[in-house]
């Protein structure tokens, strides 16, 4: 018999504000040692009162356009009561019966082209927990975290593979960094999601009995996890046992689920109104206006960056995986004016390279659009080389100087000089005994060598095809 | 040092620390040496902070011989009740899960008193997390005692602040009103005490019951030193998101403005306990008729003062407030005690706790009393989650029934017109600790006239209107509407001033009292 | 007083329920106790029933109104660092190395 499996994602978006959700506390601490950001409202202290973050409720609203979700004008915070040593007010603060965003979808696409649209049923705001970890029989337990602005995004059971629910992840993040309400670093826990998987016999119509992952924090461990979850369902109904509807740990470390305890698997939460907050009301031309700050979505740049561009898939692709990239492309092609193509090959060779190498976002480089303009346009007009240019590159990157200064002041102009080339190929010649008589016994590749020697002795200044055309006619 | 000076009102005193005719080192001085004999017999105060209150006062004095301003309670000794957090002096709430609790932070009315320059003396005994109407679900024993009986209950929740003002233990007190915690125990000490509007004070850093409806107010022993107070108290603050942006007038002067054509309202609804029973069915409970009396004396005296009077007012979902008001309450504090588990402060088990869940539910079991565990257990009933919609939903929208009420009384186009609303505070005075000779039924609904106002956001103020037969000080209440904290302090001076309301001791002329005379009857401590 | 509706009646299951949610490790006898009292407030819980609510009515989360011109905006997204951080974690009863403890949380592991 075949099975299929059902999976809904709950993924926990950690907004990146200033300051967490209902405190003036910094949300970020990365790095930081434990309770040092903290307050009264944060840790649970009697008395306490929280009070609504306005970039939060910004930042969810753009996450809610972006997915096509409609946006309540009226939406409640509530009380999600439940006693643990990461929830320091014993309850936790979410949006239960009127959340800021409801409906709405993401379409996935598939390595196989297949689009997969995963329907989103709702969208709401909510502090995060703590963290606790083990220590020796002990937990330690750190509330830098506690209070945290998140997005918990909630799907519906659209999913039926590993693969899906990966691929869903992966667009997510990409979206969440795109639009700037998140970091969507997993291994920060920026973005981590809790899957719901149950699985059937094929052409059954129940689903079957779902069982919860939590605290899943990589892409790899949703695939390796919801993997082997399936398989362990599959399992018991093969050995026509029912599967119980358990909630399971993914531990990172083990690589391995785990049970939590029955006590923590209560699952009746009690909600009710958080009465110490207002409803957070927004105004129609509110939500309008927060719409238009959306930008044009990731994949409808790579589209365009093929049709307006003729951009092959895989370059547009590229080049669509970060905002500012996609941005640094069309604000260099704007500079350049001409052959999208060329702009993509050194975009792709050159910067990505010094991207990834530097650490340093491309919105960040000092190495500008109308910097790299440049450099290919002195590349096209034969004031540098290509080697000179990829070393300005680098060189602009360093000092922040303007390429053209840098190529005056270092002397990097293209040597055009036939005389001097002229000059340069003699000498070489004349070192060279060996491959001269080689070449001139048939063994034409050395032309090659030849112009390299040029270049090694030009410090790459030499127009290579000039040279090559005059070793050619001294060699002969 | 002149004993007197701490029977004078928050008024006098620091018009005479500001003037220079006695320093707050002094009146402080007094008012320990008053606490010292006094607080033996009333058990008002589980903390009494005498190094930082004397550091405090020689600072106010420091300010005034520099010439520097200070605020209008300048050198005013002061109480708050246990549930304010104060910054490194124990916070306890009454219970015994925050014993040895030092507060990282000062609540908002603490930051507020301390700006006006008053002298916070010490911590008042509570019920413990202000859940209780008579002050004996404390963790702290003995709890505080009746100022004019000492085998009766001072009331609660605030009944260490009552008892506190009312034996000159400190000229005022902070407490905290969620069904009458201020109210009460004022009228059973014979002292003022003010609820006002629901967000009109800040919550910040007041330990929390029933967030919906927690209120924090003056106890003081005039009706002006509770304006004085509201002056300090009152105003928006963004830290709690209930209160709201309304500008704060001078109490004084408006308290003190005409009363003519004033329009006070009383409600049969209000002179009885109407006891609902499941089936809907109704049964009608007499309060003490020495209490219908004084409500009637004191509309008799509005009346004279030139204020009109219009009586027959229906409040006729008076008597639903008790069920609604039981369930939220009760689902609120369930919440709000949540928090409370011996792992980030107070006082965890030491019972050995072999996990988390056993540290919790141990410490738990040893912090709280047994009141709050049975509101804990009620509040977890009714908020399971297939009783969402019959309890708690049913619930607010029985609050919605009630306040309609109160719209209605008050709407300035309506049929009554009213701008307050003349009620008895409690259905009778202060009970004995044994229950001997009261009504059970009237003890059980003690709060049954103070907190619909918390269930509606309304403000209300307790005064004492003389005393029974037995010397018991009596309250009658007035009601306003949101944010008219201002009239209901108008109707209240008038009816202090006029002093006819106290047949025997109105609280602005306690310092007439002889000086021999205690509370206690003839206790040799004063 | 009338009889209690078989439904409103808090058995010894739902009761043990209610202790393990509300994290309470209460004695026996105490328990018994609790749990009658519990059942002898049902009466006022049931008044409720009896309030007379028509569908006009809706839920409100606070007694008095808050219109928009007196209501508390959104908090603007500035850090403030609270002053003392230390002053809190100092309140726990146990600490180490600027973290709280709490004693260990049992698992289960699967299979």
């Amino acid at each position: 018999m075949d099975y299929i499996a059902t999976i809904g994602l709950e993924t926990h978006i950690q907004l990146n504000t200033k300051t967490k959700a209902f405190c003036s506390c910094k949300a970020d601490s990365w790095n930081e040692p434990p309770n040092s950001n903290i307050c009264p409202v944060c840790t649970g202290q009697p008395g306490a009162l929280p009070s609504t973050n306005a970039e939060m409720v910004h930042k969810a609203v753009l996450l809610c356009h972006a997915v096509h979700a409609e946006i309540n004008a009226v939406s409640f915070f509530d009380r999600k009561i439940y006693l643990y040593a990461d929830m320091p007010g014993g309850y936790q603060v979410t949006q239960n019966g009127q959340p800021i965003g409801v409906g709405g979808y993401l379409d996935v696409e598939m390595e196989d082209g297949r689009v997969n649209r995963v329907r989103i049923d709702n969208l709401h705001m909510e502090e995060d927990a703590g963290k606790t970890r083990n220590d020796n029989g002990i937990r330690l337990i750190d509330l830098n975290r506690s209070g945290v602005p998140l997005v918990e995004m909630v799907t519906k059971p659209d999913l039926h593979t590993a693969d899906e629910a990966a691929a869903y992840l992966i667009r997510l993040r990409r979206l969440v960094r795109w639009i700037g309400v998140s970091e969507g670093n997993m291994e920060k826990a920026q973005l981590r999601c809790d899957a719901n998987v149950s699985v059937a016999p094929v052409g059954s119509d129940t689903s079957g009995r779902k069982c919860e992952i939590k605290n899943i924090n990589s892409i790899d461990a949703v695939r390796r996890a919801i993997t082997s979850e399936i398989e362990r369902q599959i399992g018991e109904l093969k050995a026509g046992r029912a599967v119980d509807q358990w909630t399971i740990e993914w531990d990172n470390d083990a690589k391995e689920l785990r049970k939590m305890r029955s006590k923590e698997n209560a699952v009746d939460y009690r909600f009710f109104r958080e009465p110490n907050l207002m409803p957070v009301v927004l105004s129609p031309e509110q939500i309008r206006d927060w719409r238009e700050e959306l930008p044009e979505m990731p994949w409808a740049r790579k589209q365009r960056f093929i049709t307006d561009y003729g951009l092959p898939a895989y370059d547009a692709g590229i080049l669509t995986a970060e905002r500012d990239l996609s941005d640094y492309f069309e604000e260099t092609f704007r500079f350049y004016g001409e052959d999208p193509k060329k702009v993509s090959n050194w975009m792709m060779n050159e910067l990505v390279r010094l991207i990834n190498d530097s650490g340093i976002a491309a919105s960040a480089l000092k190495i500008r659009p109308k910097h790299l303009a440049k450099i290919i346009q002195m590349i096209d007009g034969e004031r540098v080389t290509p080697a000179v240019g990829k070393e300005l590159i680098n060189l602009v990157q360093e000092s922040g100087k303007p390429p053209s200064l840098i190529a005056e002041e270092r002397n990097l102009i293209m040597v055009s000089d036939e005389t001097a080339i002229r000059e340069i190929c003699e000498k070489i010649i004349s070192a060279s005994p060996k491959e001269t008589a080689a070449y001139r016994a048939g063994k034409e590749t050395l032309l090659g060598w030849f112009t390299g020697q040029v270049m090694r002795e030009t410090k790459g200044k030499a127009d290579a095809k000039l040279a090559g055309k005059i070793l050619k006619q001294m060699l002969e | 040092m002149n004993r007197e000076f701490v029977r004078l009102t928050a008024f006098e005193q620091a018009q005479l620390i500001r003037t220079k005719q006695i320093s707050a080192s002094e009146l402080l001085k007094a008012s320990l040496v008053q606490m010292e004999q006094v607080e033996p017999l009333t058990h008002a105060f589980v903390t009494i902070c005498e190094k930082e209150a004397k550091e405090k006062a020689r600072a106010v004095d420091k300010k005034i011989a520099a010439g520097e301003p200070v605020g209008p309670l300048a050198g005013v000794p002061y109480s708050a009740k246990d549930l304010f957090c104060t910054r490194g002096i124990q916070t306890t709430g009454g219970s015994g899960i925050l014993s040895g609790w030092l507060p990282p932070y000062d609540a908002a009315a603490i930051e507020r008193m301390n700006q006006a320059d008053a002298v916070l003396i010490g911590k008042t005994n509570c019920d413990e997390f202000g859940m209780g109407g008579t002050n004996e679900n404390s963790a702290f024993q003995p709890c505080p005692r009746n100022p004019y009986d000492s085998e009766r209950v001072a009331g609660g929740s605030s009944g260490g602040s009552a008892a506190a003002v009312a034996t000159y233990e400190g000229t005022v007190s902070l407490g905290t009103d969620t069904g009458g915690s201020i109210r009460e125990p004022a009228a059973f000490c014979g002292v003022v005490g003010l609820k006002p509007t629901y967000g009109r004070v800040s919550r910040w850093g007041t330990l929390a019951f029933a967030s919906s409806m927690d209120t924090v107010g003056p106890i003081t022993r005039s009706v002006r030193d509770a304006a004085l107070m509201m002056n300090v108290l009152a105003g928006f603050d963004p830290r709690d998101n209930v209160t709201g942006r309304v500008s704060v007038p001078d109490y004084i002067s408006e308290m003190k403005k005409e009363i003519k054509g004033l329009r006070v309202g009383i409600s049969p609804d209000f002179l009885k306990v109407a006891v609902l029973a499941s089936d809907g069915s109704i049964e009608d409970h007499p309060i003490e008729p020495e209490i219908t009396a004084a409500v009637m004396r004191t509309a008799e005296i509005l009346r004279s003062a030139g204020a009109e009077v219009i009586t027959d007012v229906p409040m006729l979902n008076t008597k639903y407030s008790v069920p609604a008001y039981f369930v939220i309450s009760r689902i609120e504090a369930y919440s709000n005690l949540q928090r409370y588990d011996g792992l980030k402060y107070g006082r965890p088990s030491q019972n050995h706790p072999v996990d988390m869940y056993d540290l919790f539910a141990k410490s738990r079991e040893d912090g709280f009393g047994h009141e709050v565990k049975l509101r804990i257990l009620t509040g977890l009933f009714m908020s399971r989650k297939d009783f969402y919609e019959k309890y708690y939903l049913r619930a607010q929208r029985a609050r919605a029934l009630i306040r309609s009420d109160y719209d209605r009384i008050f709407d300035p186009m309506g049929d009554y017109r009213l701008d307050v609303l003349l009620t008895p505070s409690t259905p009778l005075p202060a009970f004995r600790f044994d229950r001997k000779g009261c009504d059970p039924v009237l003890i059980q609904y003690a709060d049954m006239f103070t907190s619909p106002m918390n269930f509606a956001g309304l403000p209300g103020i307790s005064l004492p209107a003389g005393k029974t037969s037995d010397g018991l000080p009596i309250g009658v209440q007035f009601v306003g509407y949101d944010y008219c904290e201002s009239k209901i302090l108008r109707a209240a001076y008038i009816a202090e001033q006029t002093g006819t309301v106290a047949e025997g001791d109105c609280p602005e002329r306690c310092s007439e009292l002889d000086m021999g005379q205690s509370p206690f009857g003839n206790s040799p401590c004063l | 007083m009338k009889k209690q509706m078989p439904e409103d009646l808090i058995e010894k299951s739902l009761f043990a329920e209610l202790v393990q949610t509300a994290a309470i490790d209460l004695l026996p006898n105490e328990a018994e106790t609790l749990c009658e009292e519990l059942n002898g407030q049902m009466e006022i819980i049931r008044q409720l029933e009896a309030i007379p609510l028509d569908g006009n009515i809706s839920p409100v989360i606070h007694g008095n109104p808050y219109p928009f011109d007196i209501r508390c905006g959104l908090r603007q997204d500035e850090w403030i660092p609270f002053a003392d951080p230390q002053s809190i974690i100092s309140q726990a009863p146990f600490s180490k190395d600027n973290f709280i403890v709490s004693p260990d949380v049992p698992h289960q592991r699967i299979g």
